[in-house]
């Protein structure tokens, strides 16, 4: 083969790569995305929230925590908002999950009216310089973390979450049957960093 | 109204497209002289059908006829001149739209230009892979990507009109045409490298012809990549004016094949050689306008620019397969043909440096569309997402671009076939001491760090060199020998270094500081004292601005604001710098933080950047020199041989006719060749 | 004009240039709390919540927080791999623009230099092809050059000057 001839075949062989790669990637996001948090212990999240009561993580080992990340003037934040509500009045009911809501760049009074609206009695933190959102990788909101009752990250949602998905999140890390019962987790094996 | 008009002016471009692409095909297969002419009513008529769709959409925009989709969902009524014309391609549809109309506009022009040889096999396959491209673009846009669907408007519906980045500054209205007008450009060599091929033309005929408009599509190209990164400048705020953006490095690897290209064609025409480069270059250019195009409409690379994910991906990344299966088929089918009379004789010449030249950009383009891509090879091959940012492209793409620099000094002064270290040392001689001028001048100025040196090293070099040629051409021809390739081209490489030497200046010394400053108060960076006076709320027809009042030095005013249009269904703010600037260093204002009146305090942004002024200045200057470029030189007939064998040049015109060797032996000399 | 011809001249011009470089050396900050410091760390992150902006660049309120947060940790005295990590570690190897050097990932740092070296071998192995070409044609051996010679005195004995169409 001349010259020219090799070039060519050579060419053709990084196209055909090419093409191959740029056809097959994917660019949506995954709703349950990879963090290096799962199966770390979750960071703390600690301060008083919006009615001025005192809320630490720590505090819920024992129960499942749903960790949201929100804005009021954040729109599929506000579109997930009935979700959480669901959610919460089922769990609360029976005891076994609880969420806490960590709002970012936000006034609380501003926050407390939008409770006051949307309905959702559950403890609120406006993130001040605590940076909360950075210890969780947040990148945009809204952001779910859902976390064990032996307070280790199982399930990151980089997206608005429906109560249908936090539910399925927890029996497929959990039993799903309230703790207490011997639940037997099966926690990822987190992915490293 | 308009959408009927819309889809009129569609149809009847593709059905001429098509009725081109049969009749191009029929008449070279049957040696129908008649039928090859009627490309020229043919070409009429797609231009007219992309005018139709063109106008129409005009029209409906600056009517706000919503009934119309695309003017629904993109334009506004509250839009001020000129930012309502420039919405048509503010988003995907309408951008294909004005692609078509300008690409329809060069068939017509290589009709016009080439009317008498119109049955001449070689302009017929041209006008036919012209055709090809014509449809697929019109098929486009009545198929996937459509701009005139219909939309159920709402009575007094007013869409949300185009994304504020986009309105926000004048350049975005000159950007995307002029930049279109340079890769569109470059359909029209890629049209004759086929054609050439195809009909096993492969002599130096055609390049000569279509040297020009080679030319013209580089001008454009280069001058829409500089209107870009002064408008990312201007307006988004982060001071700076290239950020290895996928899609800015879309827009610069055809700019590096067009360029190795615009180069390594002056040794086909002066020895016949390097054939398979020059035509492998032109492929890849235009492959690569289209692949481009489909990174910044897929999705599948972050990127400011990107368009909304549509399925028009797929349908792109095909085309990009077909172009390249086609054109490297082409040339493996004719390689025999495209062997060169004679070799390069010595490295150390102006064919060796052009060929340097050639591996460089190469280099360089393979280096940024592996950067680009790489985050997807990593994905599929493991699962990780990571990234792959300036860091990694300046570092690789730096000694590149000094190797650049340098040859940029060298090759003007390098002799054909052979240089001899006498002749180096002469011609070097002053370029030599400029480059320590500028490097003692940089010093002296406070420049530091051996990499902005050495670009300023080199950068003199260059300039020099390139400042002799010019002295060179002046004492011979007076002012007429500014005009021509040769001395066009020296003045587009002292704009080239302009901008190179001043881009490494203002990414290597500029200083920044980010500051919460309350009314009254002073903050100093980079020696310059910034006083923050107070501030204004002014309403405009789309939008709501905060002008923030800056008093630089105690001496002047300049108000950076922040702009809230409300036009958009969310309601986007967005900042808008102001930019004080000087031929030594511009002074970069950015609001981080809206004042309230409850809360005048600002948050403020300052970026003092040396020397960007000559960045915008280069790009004048390589337009300028391009001009120049364009003007026929003194030369003789490029065709007749200067250090090529005779025995190929036959029935060489002065008129440029497209003939030239071919791959049939050749005829003894006297008889004319067809 | 004979001047610039003299070697010790040129050798004085290269000198010029090379002290000038070594007088002009400077390095990027790597220690202290200074803006050049956290612009420079910020330039090596990306935005994750913009496109294309690194977190030197952007405004958007994650870029801000982050750099509030490179430069408390600059104060506790960090080091640069230190504050690069403990992001790399919370929100993966994407926010780094450096890709790292390991690993598949590693890859795009090698396969330039790579490449670049397969296409300078490339072109020396051409240029010795074409200049043994060339050398093989300039010289006829003697051998050749006889048989050059009896076939042209065959040929001037012949009546009719022979055929001598073969183009130019």
């Amino acid at each position: 083969m001349t010259g020219p001839k090799i070039a060519v075949a050579a060419v053709a062989v990084v196209v055909i790569a090419l093409v191959a790669l740029l056809a097959t990637s994917d660019n949506d996001p995954d709703r349950v995305s990879a963090s290096p948090l799962v199966g770390r212990a979750a960071p703390a999240i600690t301060g008083t929230d919006t009615e001025g009561r005192p809320v630490d993580l720590s505090k819920y080992r024992g129960k499942w925590v749903v960790v949201n990340f929100f804005a009021t003037w954040c729109p599929p934040c506000v579109a997930e908002h009935p979700e959480l509500v669901q959610f919460d009045r089922v769990h609360r009911a029976v005891g076994d999950a609880a969420i806490v809501s960590v709002a970012y760049n936000e006034d609380p009074a501003v926050v407390r009216a939008f409770f006051a609206n949307n309905g959702g009695s559950w403890p609120v933190v406006a993130e001040g310089r605590e940076n909360f959102a950075l210890s969780y990788g947040v990148v945009k909101l809204p952001e779910t973390y859902l976390i064990s009752p032996e307070g280790i990250v199982t399930h990151k949602f980089s997206a608005a979450v429906t109560a249908g998905e936090l539910d399925a999140a927890l029996l497929s890390a959990g039993s799903g049957r309230p703790v207490g019962s011997g639940s037997r987790s099966t926690i990822p094996t987190g992915t490293g960093s | 109204m308009n959408l009927t008009l819309g889809w009129t002016g569609l149809a009847v471009g593709l059905g001429a497209s098509l009725w081109g692409i049969v009749a191009m095909a029929v008449g070279v297969r049957t040696d129908n002289p008649q039928m090859l002419r009627l490309s020229r009513p043919i070409a009429a008529g797609v231009l007219l059908g992309a005018i139709v769709g063109f106008v129409a959409m005009e029209r409906a925009i600056l009517t706000n006829d919503t009934s119309v989709r695309y003017v629904a969902e993109h334009s506004s009524s509250t839009t001020p001149f000129p930012f309502d014309v420039a919405t048509l391609w503010g988003a995907l549809e309408g951008s294909i739209l004005l692609w078509t109309l300008i690409l329809c506009g060069y068939t017509v022009a290589i009709t016009v230009k080439y009317r008498r040889k119109l049955d001449d096999r070689l302009v017929a396959w041209a006008m036919l892979v012209l055709f090809v491209i014509c449809a697929f673009f019109f098929a486009l846009m009545l198929g996937p990507a459509a701009p005139f669907e219909h939309f159920d408007a709402a009575p007094g519906f007013d869409g949300p009109g185009p994304n504020p980045l986009l309105q926000n500054h004048i350049l975005m209205v000159f950007h995307p045409p002029i930049l279109y007008l340079g890769y569109v450009g470059f359909s029209v060599p890629f049209a004759f490298a086929i054609a050439a091929l195809v009909t096993g033309r492969v002599g130096e005929g055609w390049l000569r012809d279509t040297r020009r408009w080679t030319l013209v599509a580089w001008g454009f190209l280069s001058m829409g990549i500089v209107l870009g990164s002064w408008w990312s400048y201007e307006v988004l705020g982060w001071g700076g004016v290239w950020a290895w953006d996928a899609v800015e490095n879309a827009s610069l690897l055809p700019w590096l094949c067009a360029t190795a290209y615009i180069h390594s064609v002056m040794v086909q025409e002066r020895r016949g050689l390097l054939r398979v480069w020059n035509l492998s270059l032109l492929c890849a250019t235009f492959s690569l306008t289209i692949l481009g195009t489909f990174l910044t409409r897929s999705g599948v690379v972050d990127s400011v620019h990107a368009f909304s994910n549509s399925t028009i991906g797929p349908i792109l990344l095909g085309a990009f397969g077909v172009i390249v299966a086609v054109s490297l088929g082409l040339i493996w089918w004719r390689a025999d043909a495209l062997r060169s009379p004679g070799a390069v004789d010595s490295p150390i010449s102006r064919e060796g440096a052009f060929v340097a030249n050639n591996l460089l950009f190469t280099a360089f383009a393979f280096v940024v569309l592996l950067g680009t891509v790489f985050p997807l090879i990593v994905e599929a091959a493991n699962g990780d997402r990571i990234s792959v940012g300036s860091p990694y492209f300046d570092r690789m793409t730096m000694p590149i671009g000094f190797m650049l620099l340098f040859i940029m000094g060298v090759a003007p002064v390098l002799p054909w076939r052979k240089a001899s270290g006498e002749v180096l040392r002469d011609r070097l001689w002053w370029p030599g001491w400029v480059a320590v001028g500028s490097l003692l001048l940089a010093i002296a100025a406070g420049a530091r760090g051996w990499a902005p040196l050495l670009a300023f090293v080199l950068g003199g070099f260059g300039i020099g060199s390139a400042g002799r040629q010019l002295v060179l051409a002046t004492r011979r021809h007076g002012l007429r020998g500014l005009f021509g390739r040769a001395t066009g081209g020296m003045v587009v490489h002292i704009g080239i270094i302009l901008i190179a030497v001043a881009f490494v200046a203002s990414t290597s010394y500029d200083r920044q500081g980010e500051f919460s400053v309350a009314p009254g108060e002073t903050v100093t960076v980079g020696g310059h004292s910034f006083r923050y006076e107070g501030f204004e709320t002014v309403g405009k027809e789309n939008r709501r601005e905060i002008r923030v009042r800056i008093r630089i030095d105690g001496d002047q005013v300049y108000e950076p604001s922040s702009n809230r249009y409300f036009t958009q269904s969310s309601g986007q703010t967005i900042p808008t710098p102001s930019v004080a600037g000087s031929p030594t260093e511009d002074l970069y204002l950015n609001l981080t933080r809206e004042p309230t009146e409850a809360d005048p305090t600002i948050g403020l942004r300052i970026i003092v950047r040396p020397l960007v002024m000559w960045i915008w200045i280069g790009g004048f200057v390589v337009g300028l020199g391009t001009l120049l470029a364009l003007f026929p030189g003194r030369r003789r007939d490029p065709l007749s041989p200067v250090s090529s064998e005779p025995a190929l040049v036959l029935g060489a015109e002065p008129g440029g006719e497209l003939v030239g060797p071919s791959a049939e032996p050749a005829a003894p000399a006297g008889e004319p060749v067809t | 004009m004979r001047f610039r011809q003299r070697g010790w001249a040129w050798a004085l011009l290269g000198l010029a240039v090379v002290v000038g470089l070594a007088l002009g050396s400077r390095r990027a900050p790597t220690e202290g709390m200074s803006d050049d410091r956290l612009f420079a760390l910020g330039a090596q992150m990306k935005c994750l919540q913009c496109v294309g902006e690194s977190v030197a660049n952007s405004e958007a309120p994650i870029a801000q927080q982050m750099r509030s947060e490179i430069r408390a940790q600059m104060s506790q005295g960090r080091t640069d791999a230190e504050i690069l990590s403990y992001f790399g570690d919370r929100y993966t190897d994407r926010v780094l623009l450096n890709p790292p050097s390991g690993g598949i990932a590693g890859l795009v740092w090698v396969v330039p230099v790579v490449a670049g070296l397969v296409a300078v071998s490339g072109l020396i192995a051409t240029f010795r092809r074409w200049r043994t070409d060339r050398v093989e044609v300039a010289e006829p051996t003697r051998e050749t050059r006889e048989r050059v010679e009896d076939a042209l005195a065959e040929r001037g004995s012949g009546a009719d000057g022979g055929d001598r169409s073969h183009g130019h």
